[in-house]
């Protein structure tokens, strides 16, 4: 037995080929998982996807098979409709057939992602089709309307612009600037236009200032006047801002990247003077702070789902899609109508659905969601909670988002921040959150906290391009070059914790700086890089962390399938440990087919192939090495390599999967019966009532009746 | 064959009877249940509306002061004139001017304020006499041996709505008190011409409604470069840093905004709601590279190029979120070290004394330029650098005067207009700005409510809620109140009035219930009922037609059976 033990490294080769009956339908998306080593059969087992309520598809109850039980996802024909995935955008191209939804890449998140991308399209539209809705509503959404005018004074502007470029132009094209501006609210009448009237009005001029006005401006104003009599206002608050990223390398290979952003400002918000002097502190959101009397705010935007039990607990947890907590200042006196105008003004801010939120899903938790600023509020009516799980995160949540940091994207950590990389991760999860937080220790006075933290798990798989290593290079596509000038502090934060020798992974440039902080109850150890020294950048001038991972194992080889062409092919190489479990699960998407490609017994299912694993078994006795020997036919056909092992085969049964299959007849037959119904019901009543019933002769007897009938049996003459 | 009569008789009361029922029931419920709800509309007073008479009164004081009449005029003088003026701007927009005068001499208070040293101080000791209401004029006539004004100056107006006026030479006024009148009458409208409103004025407030034939280039700038009338306006002050390490920019916004700007807005109050804000832009850059003009040693921007400077700033700044107020944007740049100084240069590439310009209905841009403190490469960067708002608020405030349409066109010959003071602007230049965003409310409001229900009428399938009746009957009875508070002269009112009936009229326009337009073409609407109409009416019918030549048929047999 002991020998078994350390001679335990098996080798698996599992292919896995999906056929399928007619044409390739079944979308398998492998995923790491089990193999049980010692009864050498698959399990397949359910895994319940954490997005599964925003799939519009339905679905349908798991059909148990013979090892274990599958719970496959249906998604409408319509949903999956020519959504090429990454890897093979450009063969599909060609071969994209309507409503057939090409192979998925390597791993369940990326299916996840991909979903969401497929889902995106849809949602973009509809959103596209509400700005359309919204650009009529009234003052409760003004900000789209705001924005559309907006798009539209650009418009205007752009025509402007050439207007002073161009020297001379007719009147007919000023009066088109002029009528955008009305919002073509009037019938357009046929303007005369002489040829003369060319001359064009200019629309940049510079100020002309005659001296005694700048003067008679700057001149303090007269006594008279009440306003001037007061003091000048108290010198501008004081503000503060700090930037930070933690790289986090994570178990499963993956690496975790956790940006804050904190903008303190020695405002109050509260208090009756209104808030309107901004310095680093985003105007748009002070606005909105101000406006609705906001006390508390969070806002998250995730994209994916965390993985605990592969990652770990996360710095900042938030739920998949929007969601959107409000803690109001007690003044407020309307919470329901302040939160429904400050739902749709944020949806303008951050290009986010959020006007979505109406009383059907907001909730007042009563024991959860206490105030994460100072104050102790307890009465949850002013509290309103939101989550919109559908909310698809992308570029244009991100733009705004970057749009709220004093140094934009052009100087600092946020120069990392390319939406291009970003949302090619699993995980993609932005928040805002403003709060008030103490001014000094005593707390005496408060200040508004504002943090931005934007969270990201890149896949080792698909960035890492199969080398197990890191730098931020390869995850955003960028170095790091200079700190922000306006943060106080601007430092990067790598978790070197369960690598204090280096065993694992080797971190370049290293740091001789290190610092322990206790987060979510542990004490971890992190390399530290103060961007606003200047030596962090050594002589390069840019900062690239890199990453490498020590040991390399395993193999991944995975050919999606295209439809109606080729299967899925997933090779996985993996070395076991003894007496361990190892699970592989496959899921199954399930699509409709054309309807020609159904078979006749379209509920019996369809077939996917068996799973196959090559495995190199320790042999209890030395084996045979040299194949030219003459040996019983039975024992000399995998040739074999090494003393101390045997090559063996072992197939997993095949699997059978039921795909939706419509009712064929169902509108045909609605048809029909309606027709029927009201042709039945309506024509027999008409008929009754319009009829001429004339007797011809008296009716014949009971039993003279029942006497014909038999005889008409019989085949008698009747009576 | 009796029996059979009967039954068939029975038939075809059955048949009529069940024509009859779906006629009388079954088409009325069908028209009742279908119907689109539209409430009552106020069409014809709309359609009232829509031909907009509108007439301006000013009441107008003339006050004579001692040694300006003689006896006999003074006794014959009447006591009230009324002037009416009427002008035709197209078919279905008439406007009319009513001045009324009301002629009475200066009492004593009034005499010795008029004896004050200079006009000014004669200005402050008769406003405080007397407030007059919003929206009149009172002109002081004196003597022409009067030297309260200076040399060559007739009319003397000040920051109040009082204006000062000199008498010609007794001469040219002869003694009759017609000619004294027809002498003073011309002048005076002159005088109200500046002070409360030109018909260039109204017909520019009218640009919503009316097409104006393109007058002259500078008029036609003059009123595409203000605002449009709104209810709020917001306005918002952006420091641009282009560069945080060349240096760090301070500015005191709050203590200039309240010591240069807030007074002007109070002023302004009963016109509309202004909110200010300011924020600081960090790595903001112009749209234009500016060009090194080594003769200056300095960078300029030719007037050419500003229409891009703004295109990549303006992405930033933000809309206000919290309202839908037009925003008014005033832009001040700091050049950072390497590209400063930068001076702005006109289309006669001259440089332009304030280095500030303004884009019509948008903002202005302000260049601040502070190379002098960087003192050539010694300092090290990042440079403090402390704003004087002075002379940035200057330049903003004109700008923003510009920008709200106080207009101060050039006076006629022989005027004197005292400058604004602290407060930025005079008591009749706010009355001027109120005449003309009165008349722009309400052409815009009548434009708005008679485009809406032409739209209505036009479409049948809009639902008309009652609260959209509600606001189109508010949006109605605001614009008659204005328009009768006008012919009044109750200035305040009015405005009021017309911001009542603009923000009714925009908010029925835009009402999201409107765009829940059912969309049924036709030929849909026949595919959803023939299935149902079709069973049902081809027997009926069918019947219909039997009956009815069977009822043919008996006739003929009874006529052969005459014959």
């Amino acid at each position: 037995m002991a020998a078994r033990r350390c001679l335990g490294l098996w080798f698996f080769l599992i292919t896995l080929c999906v056929v399928s009956t007619g044409a390739d339908v079944l979308h398998t998306t492998p995923v790491t998982g089990t193999e049980s080593s010692a009864a050498g059969t698959e399990t397949v087992v359910a895994r319940e996807l954490p997005e599964a309520p925003s799939d519009p598809g339905e679905h349908t109850a798991a059909e148990p098979t013979r090892e274990g039980e599958q719970n496959d996802r249906t998604r409408g024909g319509e949903q999956t409709l020519g959504q090429p995935t990454r890897e093979e955008e450009q063969e599909q191209e060609k071969t994209r057939e309507g409503e057939q939804t090409p192979a998925q890449p390597t791993r369940e998140e990326e299916e996840e992602e991909e979903e969401q991308e497929q889902t995106r399209g849809e949602e973009e539209f509809t959103r596209e089709e509400e700005e359309e809705e919204l650009t009529r509503e009234e003052e409760e959404l003004t900000t789209e309307e705001e924005e559309l005018t907006r798009e539209e004074e650009e418009q205007t502007r752009e025509e402007e612009e050439l207007t002073t470029e161009e020297e001379e132009l007719t009147t007919e094209e000023e009066e088109l600037t002029r009528e955008e501006e009305e919002q073509t609210r009037e019938e357009e009448e046929e303007q005369q236009t002489t040829a003369q009237q060319e001359e064009q009005t200019k629309r940049w001029e510079a100020t002309e200032l005659e001296e005694e006005h700048v003067h008679d401006a700057a001149v303090p104003p007269l006594a008279g006047d009440p306003p001037a009599a007061d003091p000048p206002s108290p010198p501008p608050s004081k503000d503060d801002f700090q930037e930070e990223l933690v790289i986090r390398p994570l178990h499963s290979g993956d690496i975790y990247a956790s940006f804050q952003f904190r903008t303190v400002w020695d405002a109050d918000f509260m208090g009756d003077q209104k808030v309107s002097h901004y310095r680093l502190f985003p105007k748009s959101l002070g606005q909105v702070i101000t406006k609705f009397s906001v006390r508390e705010l969070h806002i998250s935007f995730t994209q994916g789902y965390w993985r605990t039990m592969q990652w770990g607990q996360p710095y900042l947890p938030s739920p998949p899609g929007a969601e959107l907590w409000v803690w109001f200042q007690d003044t407020v006196t309307d919470v329901d109508g302040t939160w429904k105008e400050l739902t749709n003004v944020l949806s303008g801010i951050f290009c986010a659905s959020l006007n979505f939120i109406d009383s059907t899903n907001t909730v007042q938790p009563s024991a959860s969601f206490k105030p994460l600023g100072i104050g102790n509020v307890t009465d949850h009516s002013f509290l309103r909670y939101a989550t919109l799980p559908r909310e698809i995160v992308c570029t244009e949540n991100l733009t705004p988002w970057k749009k709220l940091l004093p140094c934009g994207s052009k100087a600092g950590l946020s120069v990392l921040l390319k939406s291009e990389k970003l949302f090619h991760s699993t995980f993609h999860s932005q928040a805002v959150h403003v709060r008030p937080v103490c001014q000094d220790p005593q707390c005496r006075t408060t200040s508004m906290e504002l943090r931005q933290t934007l969270n990201v798990v890149f896949d080792l798989h698909t960035s890492g391009q199969g080398k197990r290593e890191w730098s931020l290079f390869k995850m955003f596509s960028r170095t790091l070059t200079e700190a922000c000038p306006l943060a106080s502090s601007s430092k990067v934060y790598v978790d070197v914790t369960d690598n204090p020798q280096g065993e694992q992974f080797e971190l370049s440039p290293a740091t001789p700086l290190l610092t322990q902080a206790v987060v979510l109850g542990d004490r971890r150890t992190y390399s530290v890089y103060d961007l606003t020294q200047q030596a962090s950048f050594g002589s390069s001038r840019s900062l690239n962390m890199l990453l490498r991972w020590k040991a390399a194992d395993g193999y991944i080889h995975y050919q999606p399938s295209k439809d109606r062409e080729r299967p899925h092919l997933l090779e996985m190489l993996l070395q076991l440990p003894p007496n361990s479990v190892t699970e592989v699960t496959v899921e199954f998407e399930r699509a409709l087919l054309k309807w020609t490609e159904y078979t006749p017994d379209p509920n019996h299912g369809f077939y996917v192939g068996s799973s196959v694993i090559s495995a190199l078994v320790p042999s209890v006795v030395a084996m045979d090495t040299n194949s030219t020997l003459d040996r019983p036919l039975f024992s000399s056909f995998f040739p074999c390599k090494e003393e101390a092992s045997y090559f063996m085969r072992v197939y997993t049964e095949p699997l059978l999967v039921n795909l939706p299959t419509p009712d064929f007849s169902m509108p045909y037959n609605v048809i029909c019966l309606t027709c029927t119904v009201v042709a039945v019901g309506y024509g027999s009543l008409y008929n009754l009532l319009t009829r001429t019933f004339q007797v011809d002769e008296p009716s014949p007897g009971l039993a003279k009746r029942i006497a014909n009938v038999i005889r008409r049996f019989r085949g008698v003459p009747l009576l | 064959m009796a029996t059979a009569e009967v039954e068939r008789k029975r038939g075809q009361l059955a048949a009529l009877s069940i024509a009859v029922v779906v006629v009388l029931v079954g088409v009325p419920l069908w028209w009742r249940t279908t119907e689109t709800y539209r409430a009552w509309l106020p069409v014809n007073q709309i359609n009232e509306l829509a031909e907009l008479q509108l007439q301006l009164s000013v009441d107008v004081e003339v006050v004579f002061s001692r040694g300006t009449l003689m006896p006999e005029q003074q006794k014959k003088v009447p006591f009230t004139r009324t002037q009416e003026e009427a002008q035709k701007v197209d078919d279905d927009t008439t406007l009319r001017y009513r001045y009324e005068s009301k002629y009475r001499t200066a009492n004593i208070m009034e005499e010795d304020a008029l004896k004050q040293p200079t006009a000014a101080e004669a200005d402050l000791s008769l406003h405080t006499l007397s407030a007059s209401p919003c929206g009149s004029v009172v002109v002081y006539v004196i003597p022409e041996t009067s030297v309260l004004l200076p040399q060559g100056v007739d009319v003397y107006i000040g920051h109040r709505r009082t204006a000062v006026l000199r008498m010609g030479a007794p001469m040219s006024v002869g003694k009759n008190h017609k000619q004294l009148l027809a002498h003073l009458e011309p002048r005076i409208t002159q005088v109200v011409q500046v002070m409360s409103f030109s018909h260039t004025d109204i017909t520019a407030a009218l640009s919503d409604r009316v097409r104006l034939s393109p007058g002259s280039k500078e008029s036609l700038a003059d009123s595409m470069r203000s605002f449009k009338s709104s209810p709020g306006y917001e306005i918002t002050f952006s420091l641009l840093n282009p560069d945080p390490k060349s240096h760090r920019l301070d500015w005191d916004i709050e203590g200039a905004v309240h010591s240069y700007i807030q007074p002007l807005l109070t002023k302004l109050a009963p016109l509309a709601n202004f909110s200010i804000d300011s924020q600081i832009l960090y790595y903001a850059m112009l749209g234009v590279n500016p060009r090194f003009d080594s003769s200056l040693e300095a960078y300029t921007l030719n007037a050419d190029s500003l229409a891009h400077v703004i295109n990549p700033v303006e992405a930033r700044l933000g809309s206000n979120a919290a309202s839908s107020n037009p925003v008014l944007n005033f832009l001040l740049y700091v050049p950072d070290a390497h590209h400063s100084p930068l001076y702005i240069h006109d289309h006669q590439k001259q440089p332009v004394a304030s280095n500030a310009f303004h884009s019509p209905r948008w903002g202005g841009i302000m260049v601040y330029n502070v190379n002098d403190l960087y003192g050539r490469g010694e300092t090290p960067l990042p440079v403090n650098i402390n704003i004087n708002m002075e002379k940035v608020m200057g330049v903003f405030l004109a700008q923003l005067r510009l920008m709200l349409g106080v207009q101060s066109s050039p006076a006629p010959p022989g005027f004197l207009v005292e400058p604004c003071g602290g407060a930025g602007l005079a008591d009749w230049e706010l009355d001027r700005l109120m005449w003309s965003r009165t008349v722009e409310n309400v052409a815009t409001a009548t434009t708005t409510i008679t485009s809406l229900a032409q739209l209505l009428d036009q479409i049948g399938n809009i639902v008309i809620n009652d609260n959209i009746a509600s606001q189109v009957s508010s949006t109605v009875t605001s614009l008659q109140l204005a328009v009768a508070e006008l012919e009044a002269g109750n200035l305040g009112f009015a405005l009021q009035y017309s911001k009542e009936a603009i923000l009714a009229s925009e908010r029925a326009f835009f009402d999201p219930s409107l765009l829940h337009l059912l969309y049924f073409p036709d030929d849909q609407k026949f595919a959803i009922y023939i299935p149902l109409f079709l069973p049902m009416c081809v027997p009926i019918l069918l019947s219909l037609i039997k009956i009815a030549s069977e009822a043919r048929q008996r006739r003929k047999l009874k006529q052969s059976k005459k014959d």
